[in-house]
């Protein structure tokens, strides 16, 4: 099936991506993200390199399948969370007149572009992003072979720019094994003029 | 022996163990409950497709709603007969795009992009007919032995001609192979309509439907936002493996114009099946952002007079996300119209609440957001809606 092929595609892409120019070991401590803002890791994660195409970076514990942390910064109006050759390939992209609910829908709609299946969105609520407020939420999801999944998200627009953090997990155990690390990982998103505050 | 008569000797002595090699694609229609014996490559063909099976059944993109694969396995069974129904299993995949397939071993896949676009059951069976013609036919197995056979052809066509000092013909050899390995071919999906149609027909539904179903996919593609899209229609070339759209059109509409009575079409029915799964797949068929094939899609559906809240308000969804100018207006037009309907869904009224508090319209906002919230009081973003609600009220003390 394509999107299994897709899966499999990014998953070796990662893979020789991390060959080519290494995994770097990020926190425990303050973590800066791309021209962003900062978190604060409790525990040490394998940090991705950060691909400049799409402002993303991933960062994991256990591995990307078991546990992984994207880091979203900067995402500018019109853009899109999903790679292309083709700048005028049909997919989901930011607007920067989106509201905290159409941002959500957004990544939400982002996740399923690129594979899973039955996103979920819950408990969607305000959550300070100092020096803004932002949204919260948490979804759950399944692969395409089946494996239920479940997972957290923050977002703001600042200057019209999107920036963002989504974390997912198996919900068989992984999810649950690094709840409270990330929750405070969350909680820690600011941006670095507002550290203090 | 000169030179040149070596090499002929030899081209002809390996012709002949090629062609000896060959076999033979003039296979027999699979019979009812019949499976191939063990020992040919078409058990080999029927064990692959067993294995991918299994992997399908365990799927998150498999649909599981007991009622609506009932449904289809129900019209299935109707367009093969009751001989070839327990030699069939359909599954109902959620994909947004039409398609559906059939493996040479008895699953057929119905993807949900093709459910939503069907405007009718007459036009599912039509499909259905069309996969089902793939299977009995033994299709797979006829593609398996030519590509076999046409990568031996092939291999005595680019020496014959390398021989005779014609290399760029070797080159086309190898390019008619190519061709060959894209799906099913002209000339057989040629026959599955034929057959399809047979089937569909005989079975009491309406035959102007199976033309009309490919009519409609064409003024779809010709509204899609890419022009790349709308190019694929007129496309013709050794790579089109189904016939040419207008050809395959003019050829069900021919085969329409010879039925004596007019069948079913069973529109209500499939309405009444598919209606609880609209709003689901118009979502998942935004996410693919093409909002011009979008939008046509659904004033076709509108079309039917059914289903309107739903209709009105994923149109609406459709504006609110493409963002042209106007669109706004467009949007908040659709969610009004959809809100008295009886089946428009609750976040109908949070779409008015939003944009008439993007207008400044702050009084209607704070109705709308009461109302969905009334509508809706487990809803997801319950907690957000409510913080709307808060700043409004604050804003207007």
């Amino acid at each position: 099936m394509i999107s299994h092929l897709r899966f499999l595609g990014l998953a070796l892409s990662l893979i020789m991506l991390a060959a080519c120019t290494g995994i770097e070991k990020a926190g425990p401590g303050v973590f800066q993200a791309e021209k962003s803002y900062q978190v604060t890791l409790g525990k040490a994660w394998a940090a991705l390199p950060f691909d400049a195409r799409t402002n993303l970076q991933e960062m994991t514990i256990d591995g990307v399948l078991l546990n992984v942390l994207v880091l979203g910064t900067d995402i500018s109006d019109g853009e899109a969370l999903i790679y292309s050759a083709d700048p005028k390939k049909l997919v989901p992209r930011f607007r920067a007149s989106m509201t905290d609910r159409e941002i959500v829908e957004f990544l939400r709609d982002s996740l399923e572009y690129n594979g899973l299946v039955d996103v979920e969105i819950s408990n969607l609520r305000p959550d300070d992003f100092p020096p803004e407020t932002g949204v919260r939420f948490n979804f759950t999801t399944k692969t395409q072979i089946g494996l239920a999944m479940k997972g957290d998200g923050k977002a703001v627009v600042l200057d019209d720019k999107l920036f963002f953090l989504l974390f997912v997990a198996p919900a068989e155990y992984y999810y649950d094994l690094h709840a409270e690390e990330v929750e405070s990982i969350f909680d820690s998103a600011r941006f670095p003029q507002s550290a203090s505050g | 022996m000169s030179k040149k008569t070596f090499l002929k000797t030899v081209i002809v002595s390996v012709a002949v163990l090629i062609l000896a090699a060959c076999e033979t694609t003039n296979v027999d229609p699979i019979a009812a409950s019949e499976r191939p014996e063990e020992t040919t490559d078409e058990a080999g063909l029927w064990l692959q497709m067993d294995e991918t099976e299994k992997l399908l059944k365990s799927s998150a993109l498999v649909e599981n709603d007991d009622a609506l694969n009932a449904y289809v396995q129900t019209v299935a069974c109707r367009v093969v007969g009751p001989d070839y129904c327990p030699d069939l299993r359909v599954y109902v995949v959620k994909q947004p795009f039409f398609n559906a397939n059939m493996a040479p071993n008895g699953q057929m896949q119905i993807w949900t992009g093709l459910l939503l676009r069907a405007e009718n059951e007459a036009q599912l069976a039509f499909v259905i007919g069309h996969e089902f013609a793939h299977y009995r036919q033994r299709h797979s197995l006829q593609q398996w032995r030519e590509i076999k056979n046409l990568a031996n052809a092939s291999l005595l066509f680019s020496m014959g001609t390398a021989v005779a000092g014609v290399p760029e013909a070797a080159v086309l050899g190898d390019f008619s192979i190519a061709a060959r390995l894209y799906g099913f071919g002209r000339d057989k999906e040629r026959e599955a309509d034929e057959l399809g149609f047979e089937f569909a027909t005989q079975a009491g539904y309406a035959g102007e439907e199976a033309a009309a179903i490919w009519k409609y996919l064409v003024s779809e593609v010709e509204n899609s936002d890419l022009e790349r899209n709308r190019r694929t229609i007129a496309r013709a070339s050794i790579f089109s493996t189904h016939p040419v759209t207008s050809e395959r059109i003019e050829n069900l509409e021919a085969l329409a114009s010879e039925e004596a009575e007019t069948g079913d079409t069973a529109t209500s029915t499939y309405i009444e099946a598919t209606g609880p799964f609209l709003a689901t797949w118009l979502d998942a068929d935004l996410v693919q952002s093409d909002f011009g094939k979008h939008i046509f899609l659904i004033n076709h559906l509108l079309e039917r007079g059914a289903r309107q809240g739903v209709l009105y308000f994923r149109r609406g969804e459709a504006y609110r996300l493409r963002r042209e100018d106007g669109d706004e207006a467009r949007a908040l037009e659709d969610y009004i119209k959809a809100s008295t309907f009886a089946d428009a869904p609750a976040a109908t009224w949070r779409e008015i609440g939003e944009l008439q508090r993007r207008s400044d319209n702050p009084a209607q906002a704070l109705e709308a957001y009461r109302t969905y919230l009334e509508k809706a009081p487990e809803a997801s973003d319950k907690l957000l809606i409510e913080s709307y609600v808060e700043a409004l009220q604050e804003e207007q003390t």
